[in-house]
């Protein structure tokens, strides 16, 4: 009786295992290829909405990549600013204003945005989780690694973050608001110097069915 | 066994008195922490303010508090959850540390009444164009989070500006919507309390209340916080003189018990003894208590050091009892010196009933009663109690030998004069000042903190404590609208740097007139709705997304505007209540200046701000409240000493004689003041109430030698009990000149060198008497 049991439990785990395992693999490896040295420099088109505005803005430049938490994001159009984050400190430099300063606990958005960018161009599993529920997502369009917030302070901020991309390439981070009907969609590398950005968006951004 | 049973008898009626009066005492006697009274009366407006501005002016209210030991985002999370944690806690009218978030609702409802910026620009299409611009690129920014919430109702974020313009002087730098020092070591908050500075237990209350909630946030994380202040140095002060007074009132107690133990060698003596002590402080708060009801901690502490001289009458009877001797008869004997020495004291306080300060007269009616209670027991009812055994001291075998060593060769009148001489020289020639001017000299807070606190105020740009300038006006209303008048020049002082920065209360809440005027120049609904559509032309915003703007707006129009005053939801924050407040005949409007450099501008700018305005340097006037107090209290001394002299003289019948036992207390009273004068002490009001309880002391031992005359066995047993006496006034003074508080060390240095001259010199009474009696 005991041994038909315990095969039957065995059975189970047998049954799950490979499926979970794959899972956990496929993440790991997945991070595996995403790890790049810095520094690094990739260009990003952002596009933003807001429950205030009729239509979608559209801002463009490079983000710097310095190391794990130490990141530029440098505007180019249509205006300058340079926001220069380093651990939790966030600067924005705008011409002819006073540099606002700012930690990234009380941006939430921007927060969990950035670790989640940091962690994936450092392979940083570990602290990703720290932060982070991740689901992997595979499709025919290519890969989609979804990130929801563990702590409630952040959570009651952002919905969630989406990041999609094909290979080893991240093509898109999706970064949904509570409320405000705020959405922030990062579009990177090649896609994002696209002339047709918003196309680039429209098939690289939407969340995989 | 009769004798015994009525001694029991009388000793139980004494202690049901001393019972009853107690229970009186406690039920009716308010203890009052107010420093104030022990300030004398203002006699000009500008010392009005001085004492209002030290106890309730806008600085004495401040807390200056800073975190430090962590990093910063967690100092800063610290910081806000602190404010969080005492928002509405009742010991404090508000805490702040530059965040956004603190701004109280009325502040965002009033906000276009408020907001200076309204009188720089109208609220027409081209602002609001230039508005919804910089917005976009906020909204694009990573500050988005931040500011996108305050959008919709206030795309001019007005209420930003409100806050940077409260900002205190010099805005410390801002990390995590948090303020912080240069160094960003230190988050730095500043709290106002509802406890005037100079109330001792309502600051401890905000400070337990900031340090547990501060223990909550810290545990673990090796953060510390410091707080500092004058609410927090009077908090600390009250602690440590009350830790100090306890630790060296024990070991006092306990080596005069020993003392009288090793004296009289019997237990029952050391309870008799305490019973005119016991007697004299009780009657002294029920004497306090009747015309005052309420007494300060001061007075309380001094008086008990004061009335300590009632311990000195029954030793002298113990002293002079001895088998044989009627304990009546000793006390009717002993009665005319001691009734002079009584006398003669309470004249000395009788200087302090007319300072004109509250406290020195509490203290004065307190010490009088109490010595006056003591006297009169010793001599009516410790005789009636004090039955049994006593050994004749002066067949101590120990005397004998002690009066060799103590024989003095007498001093001659010339000796005196040379004495007196040398002393007056010393005290007049020795360098440094020769009084203390200057309150914050007592101040027994430590170096440390004192330094903490510069700093903090440095970096906080919080008001210096020491400028200030006082516009009166007949209402709120008229002085808000002359500080509006009196702005420009204001500004003008910091532009050319002759102050850091200005802090007065229109900052905060502009006059009614100003609020109407910017009321009246707010578009109407039509108006400002086209604006809102103009601006909005081609910007990529929904075409209702300003809605709540508009809504506003309107609202805003209607609004009565805020008056000074104002309760409930109206209630300008407390940050305005030091600023501008009521008192008699008016409102008087305070302007209180930061890193002052040239006070000279100050004045200049009072001549031309129009009538009613006035500079105050706080330290000056302070130091001239002082001196006029300290000039008040020598004149009614100079009074006291000539009464005194007269009851010395009347009680003794002879010129002679009462020369002979005034001048050795007054050749240590000069000898006293020229030891301090010599060691660079500047003398207070605590040195010269100390030279009064020492003369008195004095007076009480040469009264005792001048009175044994010749007999030797008297003379003995006078020298035992001032002997017992010296040795345990000495005892308690010498142990509070240990002390590390400057107000009880000076105290005690003044009073046991004043012991120590006075029964040196009393002791050559004796032998110029039995010359004199052999010539």
């Amino acid at each position: 009786m005991i041994s038909g049991r315990f095969s039957a439990a065995l059975w189970c785990v047998t049954l799950l295992a490979p499926a979970a395992a794959w899972s956990n693999d496929d993440l790991d490896s997945l991070l595996a290829t995403l790890v790049r040295e810095p520094p690094q420099s990739i260009a990003f088109t952002e596009f933003h909405s807001s429950a205030l505005l009729d239509r979608e803005l559209i801002v463009s430049g490079m983000l710097d990549y310095a190391g794990p938490r130490k990141l530029s994001r440098i505007v180019v159009a249509p205006y300058a600013e340079r926001t220069d984050i380093d651990g939790d400190d966030v600067r924005v430099l705008r011409a002819d204003r006073p540099i606002r300063r700012f930690s990234l606990r009380r941006a939430p958005e921007l927060g969990g945005l950035l670790t989640g960018f940091s962690a994936l161009l450092s392979g940083d599993r570990a602290a990703l989780e720290r932060e982070f529920e991740l689901a992997l997502a595979q499709g025919t369009g290519g890969w989609q690694l979804t990130l929801e917030p563990r702590n409630a302070r952040v959570r009651a901020r952002i919905a969630g973050i989406r990041v999609r991309g094909a290979g080893d390439a991240p093509l898109c981070i999706v970064t949904v608001a509570q409320s405000g009907g705020r959405t922030t969609e990062l579009l990177l590398g090649n896609a994002a110097t696209d002339p047709d950005a918003a196309g680039q968006r429209d098939r690289h951004c939407a969340a995989l069915p | 066994m009769t004798g015994a049973n009525r001694a029991a008898g009388w000793f139980v009626v004494w202690l049901l008195a001393l019972a009853l009066l107690y229970a009186h005492v406690a039920t009716h006697l308010r203890l009052s922490g107010d420093l104030r009274l022990f300030l004398p009366e203002p006699t000009t407006p500008e010392q009005g303010l001085v004492l209002e501005g030290i106890g309730e002016g806008p600085a004495s209210r401040l807390l200056l508090i800073a975190l430090t030991g962590a990093d910063q985002t967690t100092l800063a999370e610290a910081s806000h959850s602190l404010i969080e944690g005492l928002r509405d806690h009742p010991s404090f009218r508000g805490i702040h540390n530059g965040a956004t978030t603190t701004i109280p609702e009325v502040v965002t409802r009033y906000r276009y009444l408020l907001s200076p910026a309204m009188d720089q620009r109208p609220l027409d299409a081209t602002t609001l164009r230039a508005a919804l611009n910089d917005r976009l690129q906020d909204l694009l920014s990573p500050a988005a989070p931040l500011i996108e919430p305050l959008m919709a109702s206030d795309p001019t974020l007005e209420v930003l500006s409100i806050a940077e313009s409260w900002a205190p002087f010099r805005s410390p730098q801002i990390i995590d919507d948090a303020w912080f020092d240069t160094a960003g070591e230190r988050a730095l908050l500043v709290a106002q309390t509802r406890a005037a500075g100079f109330d001792p237990d309502g600051q401890q209350q905000a400070f337990s209340a900031l340090e547990s909630e501060f223990r909550k946030l810290a545990a673990g994380t090796g953060m510390r916080m410091i707080v500092t202040g004058p609410g927090r140095f009077s908090a600390l002060m009250k602690e440590r003189t009350q830790r100090e007074a306890t630790w060296l009132g024990s070991i006092a107690t306990a080596g005069l018990l020993l003392l009288l133990f090793v004296a009289y060698r019997k237990p029952r003596i050391l309870i008799l003894a305490a019973l005119p002590l016991a007697s004299a402080a009780l009657a002294g708060l029920a004497c306090v208590s009747l015309l005052y009801g309420e007494v300060h901690g001061i007075t309380l502490a001094f008086g008990f050091t004061l009335i300590g001289v009632a311990q000195d009458y029954p030793i002298h009877l113990f002293s002079h009892q001895h088998r044989g001797l009627d304990p009546f008869a000793n006390a009717r004997k002993l009665w005319p010196t001691l009734a002079t020495g009584v006398a003669s004291t309470c004249i000395a306080y009788l200087a302090f009933l007319t300072s004109g300060v509250t406290g020195l007269a509490q203290l004065a009616w307190f010490t009088i009663a109490g010595l006056a209670v003591a006297g009169l027991t010793t001599r009516y009812l410790l005789p009636r109690v004090a039955g049994g055994e006593f050994d004749d001291t002066a067949e101590a075998r120990y005397l004998d030998r002690i009066e060799t060593v103590l024989t003095l060769p007498a001093l001659r009148p010339l000796a005196y004069a040379i004495a007196a001489g040398a002393c007056l020289a010393a005290i007049f020639l020795a360098r440094g000042a020769f009084w203390e001017n200057d309150l914050g000299a007592l101040t027994p807070v430590p170096r440390e903190l004192l330094a903490e606190d510069a700093a903090l105020r440095r970096e906080l740009g919080a008001p210096d404590a020491r400028y200030l300038a006082v516009i009166t006006a007949e209402s709120a209303e008229r002085a808000l609208e002359r500080l509006e008048a009196a702005a420009p020049g204001l500004d003008r002082l910091v532009a050319e740097g002759a102050v850091a920065g200005v802090d007065h209360a229109a900052r905060y809440l502009p006059s009614m007139a100003k609020q109407r005027q910017r009321q009246s120049s707010l578009p109407d609904a039509a108006a400002l709705a086209e604006s809102l559509k103009r601006a909005q032309q081609d910007l990529p915003y929904r075409a209702d997304a300003f809605a709540p703007f508009l809504a506003e707006v309107a609202r805003a129009r209607e609004l009565a505007p805020l008056e000074a005053g104002g309760a409930g939801d109206d209630a300008m924050p407390d940050l305005l209540q030091g600023l501008l407040h009521e008192r008699a005949g008016g409102w008087a409007a305070l302007v209180a200046f930061s890193g002052v450099k040239n006070a000279g501008r100050l004045d200049e700018w009072a001549a031309t701000a129009g009538g009613g305005t006035v500079v105050i340097d706080l330290k000056r006037e302070s130091a001239m409240l002082v001196i006029r107090q300290r000039s008040r209290i020598l004149a009614c001394l100079a009074i006291a000493a000539l009464l005194l002299v007269g009851v010395v003289r009347l009680s003794l019948g002879s010129t002679l004689r009462a020369v002979r036992v005034l001048a050795p207390m007054l050749l240590s009273t000069l000898a006293v003041l020229a030891v301090l004068r010599v060691a660079g002490q500047a003398l207070d009001l605590f040195h010269l109430i100390s030279l009064v309880l020492a003369a008195g002391l004095g007076l009480d031992y040469a009264l005792f030698f001048e009175r044994a005359g010749a007999d030797r066995k008297e003379r003995l047993r006078t020298l035992h009990g001032v002997l017992v006496c010296a040795l345990s006034t000495l005892l308690v003074f010498a142990l509070l000149s240990l002390s590390s508080i400057p107000v009880l060390r000076s105290i005690g240095t003044t009073v046991a060198l004043g012991v120590f001259f006075n029964f040196l010199l009393a002791l050559s009474l004796p032998r110029a008497e039995r010359k004199h009696a052999a010539a």
